[in-house]
């Protein structure tokens, strides 16, 4: 059996959501907001802090 | 990182069963936590290796993606074993899969480049239409530099992200409809 399209399968996708509640979509947020955050923080310290490689493992460790 | 990575990871895994009832028009039911974050603890560091090596060696690219993000829903959905489950579903249609990838990476770029202007613009705007003249007017374009980059891929990606999640729990739905109709 042929699989549908792919623009077609995105509109499928869109469409379930935006039917989602919006539970299911915190529950989402909720997971990949810190994430998104941490990162940010991670890259932002690494990038401007010129103490921060003193905190990296194999750094702190050799 | 770690904790963050599985936190995120854990709560995606709901978050695909939760789109895969709404689909079924199933109740939801009680998600076994533990099994999910042991599933998730074994499986997602292995994908920080394996997705980008499958997308060097090209061809197991798509398989890599779809069997990675199907592994979650299958463990959240109480799949007796959701390794099984997710290496069948993300064989089925390679084709579709491919050209799913495609088209969101394809979003992906137009979101990022949208969000970028955005970011620098919005401030300039302010500055001429409302006269709040803060640091980021002042700084200019001086303000595309790589943290406002990271920010701008990391909203982007929280738009694509999801929608990449319902489109393999579509996949995957329809690859269960499929062998329910042949057994």
């Amino acid at each position: 059996m042929r699989g549908r399209g792919a623009i077609e399968i995105s509109e499928e996708a869109v469409s379930l959501l935006r039917a989602a509640s919006s539970a299911t979509i915190a529950t989402y947020l909720a997971g990949a907001i810190p994430l998104a955050l941490g990162v940010l923080f991670f890259w932002t310290d690494m990038a401007r802090n010129p103490f921060a490689p003193e905190r990296l493992h194999w750094n702190h460790s050799a | 990182m770690t904790g963050l990575l599985v936190w995120k990871s854990v709560w995606q895994a709901i978050f695909e069963a939760r789109l895969y009832w709404q689909l079924s028009l199933s109740h939801p039911r009680r998600v076994n936590i533990v099994r999910v974050v042991a599933m998730q603890c074994a499986l997602q560091p292995l994908s920080l290796l394996a997705i980008p090596a499958a997308l060097v060696l090209t061809i197991p690219f798509a398989w890599t993606v779809a069997f990675f993000r199907n592994a979650g829903l299958f463990a959240a959905l109480g799949e007796a074993d959701p390794i099984a489950a997710a290496r069948r579903q993300a064989g089925l249609w390679s084709r579709q899969n491919w050209y799913l990838l495609g088209l969101a990476s394809f979003a992906a770029l137009l979101l990022f480049a949208n969000i970028l202007i955005s970011i620098v613009l919005l401030p300039q705007l302010g500055r001429s239409f409302l006269g709040i003249e803060g640091e980021f007017a002042r700084l200019g374009f001086g303000l595309v530099n790589l943290t406002t980059l990271a920010v701008a891929a990391s909203i982007t990606w929280l738009f694509i992200d999801p929608l990449l999640d319902a489109v393999y729990v579509l996949r995957c739905f329809h690859g269960e409809s499929l062998a329910t109709v042949k057994t």
